[in-house]
Formats: C-alpha cells, sequence, structure tokens
C-alpha cells in the first residue's frame, strides 16, 4: 500500500460504492420497502396530492418538510446504482 | 517513369468532382489520334495507351507538365486572385480535370502522385493557392475564438470541480487574524458572536457571499489547517524521533492518516448535508475542509504537551480540554451551514421542529465524533 491510510480510504470508498450498487432493485430493496419506484411516485404526489396521508404513510414525516432522510437515502441508493454502474467496472478492474 | 500497376490499382478514388460550371463532359476527341504525336494528355490517349501496352504506363505528359497542368486546374477552380501561370484556355483545364476524375479509366490513372507532387509543389511553393490577406485574417480569426471557446470551456468545467477562486479567498489572511483564530480555536469560550459577515454587493447590496477571513474573524480559512497539517507531520515525525523509532515512513504515514481523516469528515458532512437535505446556502466545500483542519491545532498542543513529558494525567486533560474546546468550536461555527438563521439566508427556509431536532443532533454528532479523529490522531 502505497498511499497508506488515505489509499485505504480509498479502498473503503470503492467497497462501499460496490455494496450500494449490487443492492437488487426487486430481490432486496422492493422487499424492505425502499424501491426507488415507490419514492419516486410519492415524490411526484408530493404537493399535490389530495391525499396527504399517502406521503405521511410512505415515510412517517411532516407533509411541510420535503423528503426525509429515508428518501434521500433510496434516492441516493438508487442515483448510484444508476450512474456507476458503467464506470465501477473500469475502477474496480483497475484497483 | 513508369508507374507500378498496385500502386495506380491502389490509388484512393478520385477526391476532386467536376464542378457545375465546367462543361459537363468534353467533347469527344477524334478517334484516330495519333498517341505519339499528342502532347495534350488527353484521357482517351491515356486509355488507349493503357490498352495497347497492357498496363499503365505514365509516359505520355511529362512530369513536370502534368503538374502544371494540374496546378492550373487546381488554380483555376479555386483562386481568381492569384494565378501565376494561367494559360485559361479550356482545354487544359479540361484535361486537367479529366487526369483527376475521368471515369473512363478504370483504374483512376495515377491521380496519387499527382495529388503528392501538388499538394507539394503548393506547400513549398511559398503562395498557398487561395490564400490572400483577407482568407488568411478570416482564419486567423476564426482559430483565436476557438482557443478562446475551448479555453472558456475549460476553465469554466475546472473551477467547477476546483474552485480555484474560494481557495484564493480562504488563504486571505493577516498576522492578526491567524493570532486571534488561534487563540479562538484553543480557547472558544468567550466568544460572542460567531455569525459570519456578509459580503454585499457594492451596487445593490445583494449578498454575494461571505467575508474574507482578512476582514472576519469567524470566516473559516485554510491556511492555518495547512500549516497545522504540515506541522503535525514533522511533529509526529519528531515525537517518534524522540521515542527512537523513527523511520521516513513515518513522515508518509501520518500525513496520510491525517489527509484521510480530513477527507472523510468532509465526506461525513456533506453526507449529512445530503440526507438532512440542507440546501446549499452555507459554507463551501473548501470552508468544510477548512473547519476539519482545525483540530489539527489542538493535536498540535497535545503532541507537545506529551513530549514535554508532564505524565498521563496532564496528558489526559489537556486532550479532553482540546477536544472540548475543538468541538465547542465546531459546533458554533458549523451552526450557520446546518441551522442558517433566517436574518443571515436570503433564502427564508422555515424549519419543522423534528427536521430542526435532527439537524441538531446531526451536528451534536460531528462535534463529538472530533474525539475519536483527534484520539487517532495525537497517538503518534
Amino acid at each position: 500500500m502505497i498511499f497508506g491510510y488515505f489509499g485505504n480510504l480509498l479502498y473503503i470508498g470503492l467497497l462501499l460504492t460496490n455494496a450500494i450498487a449490487i443492492l437488487n432493485e426487486e430481490r432486496f430493496l422492493a422487499r424492505i420497502g425502499w424501491s426507488s419506484s415507490t419514492a419516486s411516485s410519492s415524490n411526484a404526489g408530493f404537493g399535490q396530492s389530495p391525499n396527504p396521508h399517502m406521503y405521511n404513510d410512505a415515510f412517517g414525516q411532516n407533509v411541510n418538510e420535503g423528503p426525509g432522510v429515508k428518501a434521500k437515502l433510496i434516492n441516493l441508493i438508487s442515483a448510484t446504482r444508476t450512474l456507476m454502474r458503467i464506470p465501477l467496472i473500469v475502477v474496480n478492474v483497475v484497483m | 517513369m513508369a508507374q507500378p500497376p498496385y500502386m495506380s490499382s491502389r490509388s484512393p478514388p478520385p477526391l476532386q468532382h467536376p464542378k457545375p460550371t465546367h462543361p459537363a463532359y468534353p467533347p469527344p476527341e477524334p478517334p484516330h489520334t495519333p498517341t505519339g504525336s499528342s502532347t495534350t494528355s488527353s484521357p482517351y490517349s491515356q486509355a488507349q495507351r493503357i490498352s495497347q501496352d497492357g498496363y499503365i504506363r505514365y509516359s505520355s505528359p511529362p512530369v513536370g507538365e502534368s503538374i502544371n497542368q494540374n496546378e492550373n486546374s487546381n488554380t483555376s477552380s479555386f483562386n481568381a486572385y492569384s494565378a501565376p501561370q494561367q494559360n485559361s484556355n479550356n482545354v487544359n483545364n479540361r484535361n486537367g480535370y479529366n487526369n483527376i476524375g475521368t471515369p473512363v479509366v478504370g483504374v483512376g490513372h495515377a491521380p496519387g502522385p499527382q495529388g503528392y507532387s501538388n499538394m507539394n509543389n503548393n506547400a513549398f511553393g511559398g503562395t498557398w493557392p487561395g490564400m490572400n490577406d483577407a482568407t488568411a485574417q478570416m482564419g486567423v480569426q476564426f482559430g483565436k475564438s476557438a482557443v478562446a471557446a475551448g479555453q472558456d470551456y475549460v476553465e469554466k468545467n475546472f473551477t467547477r470541480y476546483l474552485p480555484l477562486h474560494l481557495i484564493k479567498v480562504s488563504f486571505s489572511v493577516t498576522n492578526s487574524y491567524v493570532l486571534n483564530k488561534l487563540r479562538l480555536v484553543l480557547f472558544p469560550w468567550r466568544h460572542k458572536t460567531w455569525s459570519r459577515q456578509i459580503k454585499r454587493s457594492t451596487v445593490d447590496g445583494a449578498m454575494e457571499g461571505w467575508q474574507a477571513p482578512r476582514d472576519d474573524l469567524n470566516a473559516p480559512d485554510l491556511y492555518i489547517p495547512t500549516m497545522a497539517l504540515v506541522t503535525y507531520t514533522l511533529l509526529s515525525a519528531l515525537a517518534s524521533g524522540l521515542q527512537s523509532r523513527f523511520h521516513p515512513e513515518v513522515l508518509g504515514l501520518s500525513l496520510s492518516k491525517s489527509l484521510a481523516v480530513v477527507t472523510l469528515e468532509f465526506c461525513a458532512i456533506k453526507l449529512g448535508c445530503y440526507l438532512l437535505d440542507v440546501k446549499g446556502t452555507g459554507a463551501s466545500g473548501v470552508e468544510l475542509i477548512g473547519y476539519g483542519g482545525y483540530k489539527f491545532v489542538g493535536i498540535i498542543a497535545v503532541i507537545i504537551i506529551n513530549m514535554l513529558g508532564f505524565g498521563r494525567i496532564i496528558w489526559w486533560s489537556s486532550f479532553i480540554y482540546t477536544f472540548g474546546a475543538n468541538a465547542f468550536f465546531l459546533l458554533r461555527s458549523l451552526k450557520y451551514v446546518l441551522l442558517p438563521d433566517a436574518s443571515v439566508s436570503t433564502v427564508t427556509t422555515t424549519l419543522s421542529h423534528s427536521q430542526r431536532s435532527r439537524r441538531v443532533q446531526f451536528l451534536f454528532f460531528m462535534a463529538m465524533s472530533q474525539v475519536i479523529w483527534m484520539g487517532w490522531l495525537s497517538r503518534v
């Protein structure tokens, strides 16, 4: 290890990104209720929804707050899985 | 000058098509032209010669003449300004075109060497055909504008990922700022006002950022964190040398350790800001790195006290004191990032109670996590 702790940090980041990227949408995320499709539909209905309790039920939060931590996490996971799929192949090969 | 047949057969297809202004097709020549006596290189005679000899011979026009013809045709087609030796006879023109583009000769009648010699002639002849002053000016201007556009593009994308302006601003410090800031980091308990001063635009008084650290004590800089990081690296090497276990790797290892801590903390703050939906009205990434780097001041103090050798109790008390000071400093300094005041922020964000409490929890967690970093870094 040339870079010492800093290189370790890079490795940790790469492994964490790998771990996020391999989460399966249908088999895992939808089963625990973290599927991005439901989150996006809830976000689309946010503000104009005639039934605000739908949003409440989905995330257990107040309507005035904007997307909560869980919605943000789901968004982050789906974004990582979408965006990093191709670059991760290259980075995994190189490192 | 015998042309090898493979070259002519492999020669690329002719690039120049006959211009539409030109007469569409040459009038057919009389079939019984004596081949040896004709000096004009007509394609028909050429084809005849090919068919007679069985392979292509480049004999009929001498090389210089063919070049002249070709150049004539080129200059007359492209350039109306500089015509060095233009005869302006249509037959010559047509022959020039037909030399290149005639479909009658199936093997293409060796446009390759003629084109090369033509290019060479153009390149070394001094005057480019079709290059007078106006065209040259236009070309130069176009090139300049293209280069400028490219530079703008590079600068825009460069400053997006490496904000040089912010880095420059955060290094503009004065002596009094550095002294006061060091005192503030090590003894933050009596400091009253923690809010940063807003830099107002001189035109309309709109907020356009924060004041530089030269003018504002509460502004984060990068000078103190950088110097403290270098000092920490050297001090840890010195401390390990005092314990007679110095190795050159210690320098790189401690530097990489501290950089890893700074990076990790920066990533943690960024992730927390993303998860808590903090809109970007607060500090930039450079300033967040600066806030993370102030802990090295306390770590340096702890290391120095450790090197003086007062014993474990003094060391522990100094460590706890610097940790508390740093956590308090970070708590008060990062407050405006996570919990923007309504008076400061231009966008009035109304935070609900649960959101606010969650942000306060995150802030407290970030302040308390200093004990991990400082404890890890101060063991040298």
